[in-house]
């Protein structure tokens, strides 16, 4: 027993056929595969160290400065503790990631004034801020990811529920959501994100809250279109001549057969949730900082235009992830384009 | 004709007067300005066991009428009745009523099987949910309705596009008479199978009419199969029934006008009968004619026609018409 129907093992081979669409797929979700692994990529302490006879895992436990000849009980800093005397004269050893940074760490004490251009050290130098710019690239790339992961979902939830209720029952139902969708989409939503940041904190939650007010829009239209054509098919019809609950119809008869507009839509909204978080970020009405995110480096390289290297890496870095998600999207939409498939 | 009803038992179905009408919006507003009688004042009765066959052209009002009695459609008034008890409560069908007692089998077998489900999904959905029968047997129960219908058991996990049409038809056959149907309507159910096809299909309605005491309501065009199907048979006309009877006696001698084009339009190698024209066009449902909507193409019209023309009883037939043809042949 097929576990997908034909259609779908169809459009699926056609999606891989489509070279430039299967491998952006596969750089994209390797590149995030491995992006919610940074701390182990990425990361100014030590997997592993040997410390007077004793092992440690700094990554994995919270070691406080005392246990290494510290005075305080804060975290230990393991970069500095590698370059100390005490550390160096027995044969203490340390393993770090092979990025040895955190995006968190300022490096204060490097030569020069803050942005530093890249080094050996500093493959991409370091922001206004001394922090290094390949970490906050890095851990920017998970939260931006997740983010409009995250918010793609909700949005395509509130998506379907809300265009299919409109769909399958149409009439009066139809008109008044619509017309109340209509004065909803045209609240201007910088302000609302502006005001509900300053009134509950700018986290990432609530971001997401915010932005899914506004994002399923779209496809709650598609939905919409979707669920009217299919309610009018024989097997909707049949299913409502046996006395089949309006549950069971709109999710078990009427949904699996309207993913179509869902499916094509979700890179686009994943492009847009990347977009929406990095302008919030570079306006500053986005994350907290110290968050490591784009936008924000983005508005550093705006402001610091004398260090290029701010501006470049983020906008290179922001552009192939959004040429990578639209080239999976344009496949996609390909892949259940119905007039390839009579070919 | 040993199955065909007596007056003294019960229909299982008896429909009078029954009413549809879509309301014709017009301004603004969207006040409603008309009404469209898509089904307008039909009375039938479906007894135990029989096959009542509807006919009539395009657009006549024959699959509105088939809905409504499927419960898709609101019915505007009349009264419909399942056993004797009322089943219509405000415009709507009490399925509480029914209780799947009555199914409908559309005509396109295409769209009739969600392409997302496997057979036995299909066939179990309906089962579950009005719990006749439950998880544990329900795969015994679906077996033995393909065999029922003549499909192997093996089929239950295919989904529906490896079928043909006529196999589609018959899951979909499957499908209603595993709710132990009492009437099953057959909306056009074979008009768009191959002719070979459509044999098989009739037949096995005909089989499962004789196992499962099912009566059949038949909507269909084509008079060759409904003179060789059914026991009665309902002509109708724009949404108004103008002739009923006994199937035989009202195809070979026909008494309404158009009943009797409709026969002679049949193709035949009898070329002295030739089949007869009508003349004029097929009014529009919104722009009907006052009095009998049959007269601006009635050969036999007369100033009398201008009224409403009343059901009359003639010789073990109903007959809507002022001037009914009189038979020598």
């Amino acid at each position: 027993m097929a576990l997908f129907s034909k259609l779908t093992r169809d459009r699926w081979s056609r999606f891989r056929r489509i070279k430039r669409a299967w491998y952006s797929f596969l750089i994209l979700s390797s590149l995030f595969f491995l992006s919610l692994f940074s701390e182990m990529l990425c990361n100014d302490k030590p997997y592993i160290m040997s410390y007077n006879g004793k092992w440690y895992f700094p990554i994995f436990h919270f070691y406080p400065e005392k246990e290494f000849g510290g005075k305080y009980s804060t975290e230990a800093d393991y970069l500095t503790l590698r370059n100390s005397p005490l550390f160096k004269k027995s044969d203490n050893w340390m393993v770090f990631p092979p990025v040895p940074h955190s995006p968190l760490h300022s490096y204060i004490d490097l030569a020069g004034t803050p942005p530093h251009p890249p080094s050996t050290d500093h493959w991409l130098g370091t922001d206004s801020s001394a922090r290094d710019v390949f970490a906050r690239l890095l851990y920017g790339f998970r939260i931006c990811m997740l983010f409009s992961l995250i918010l793609a979902f909700i949005a395509t939830l509130f998506g379907i529920l809300i265009g299919g209720l409109q769909g399958y029952f149409g009439g009066l139902i139809d008109i008044v959501v619509q017309r109340m969708i209509e004065i909803w989409s045209s609240l201007p939503f910088l302000y609302v994100v502006i005001l509900v940041g300053t009134i509950y904190s700018r986290s990432f939650m609530i971001l997401i809250l915010v932005l899914s007010l506004f994002q399923w829009i779209g496809l709650s239209y598609y939905m919409r279109g979707e669920f009217l054509k299919i309610r009018n098919l024989n097997y909707v019809k049949v299913a409502k001549t046996m006395g089949m609950s309006n549950t069971h119809i709109l999710f078990r008869q009427i949904l699996p057969n309207g993913l179509t507009p869902v499916i094509t839509l979700l890179p686009f909204q994943i492009i847009g949730g990347i977009g929406a978080l990095t302008a919030l970020d570079f306006l500053g009405f986005g994350l907290q900082p110290p968050t490591p995110s784009w936008g924000e480096l983005l508005s550093q390289g705006l402001n610091n235009l004398f260090a290029p290297w701010l501006a470049i890496s983020t906008v290179v870095c922001l552009f192939t992830t959004l040429l990578l998600a639209t080239f999976i999207g344009e496949g996609v939409r390909e892949a259940f384009d119905p007039r390839s498939s009579t070919n | 004709m040993s199955l065909l009803a007596n007056n003294s038992s019960n229909p299982i179905v008896e429909v009078r007067d029954l009413q549809t009408w879509f309301p014709v919006k017009t301004g603004l507003l969207g006040r409603t300005r008309d009404h469209i009688k898509a089904v307008d004042k039909v009375s039938l009765q479906v007894y135990t066991g029989e096959i009542v066959a509807l006919v009539g052209e395009s657009g006549c009002g024959k699959s509105t009428l088939g809905n409504c009695l499927a419960g898709l459609l609101p019915i505007q008034g009349g009264e419909l009745s399942f056993r004797g008890q009322s089943a219509i409560k405000n415009n709507q069908l009490r399925r509480d009523v029914f209780q799947n007692k009555v199914q409908v089998i559309f005509q396109d077998p295409y769209s009739c099987l969600n392409p997302k489900h496997t057979v036995f999904e299909i066939l179990s959905f309906p089962l579950l949910y009005h719990k006749i029968c439950d998880s544990k047997n329900v795969s015994d129960y679906i077996a033995s309705l393909l065999e029922q219908v003549g499909m192997s058991p093996e089929y239950m996990n295919r989904y529906p596009h490896s079928f043909s049409g006529g196999q589609r038809q018959r899951i979909s056959i499957a499908r209603a008479i595993g709710m132990k149907p009492e009437l099953m309507i057959c909306d056009e159910i074979v008009s768009s199978l191959d002719v070979s096809i459509q044999a098989q299909i009739v037949e096995l309605l005909l089989e499962l009419r004789e196992k499962l005491g099912l009566a059949l309501l038949f909507i269909a065009h084509d008079l060759s199969l409904v003179r060789s199907l059914s026991d009665r048979l309902y002509v109708m006309y724009l949404g108004k029934i103008v002739e009923s009877g006994k199937t035989a006696e009202v195809l070979s001698n026909p008494m309404h006008p158009y009943t009797r084009a409709l026969v002679q339009s049949v193709p035949t190698l009898d070329r002295s009968r030739p089949p007869i024209i009508l003349q004029g066009e097929v009014p529009s449902f919104s722009n009907m004619p006052k009095g009998c909507s049959f007269q601006n193409r009635c050969p036999n019209r007369s100033d009398q026609c201008l009224g409403e023309p009343q059901i009359s009883q003639a010789e073990n037939r109903e007959i809507r018409c002022f001037h009914p043809v009189n038979h020598q042949s």
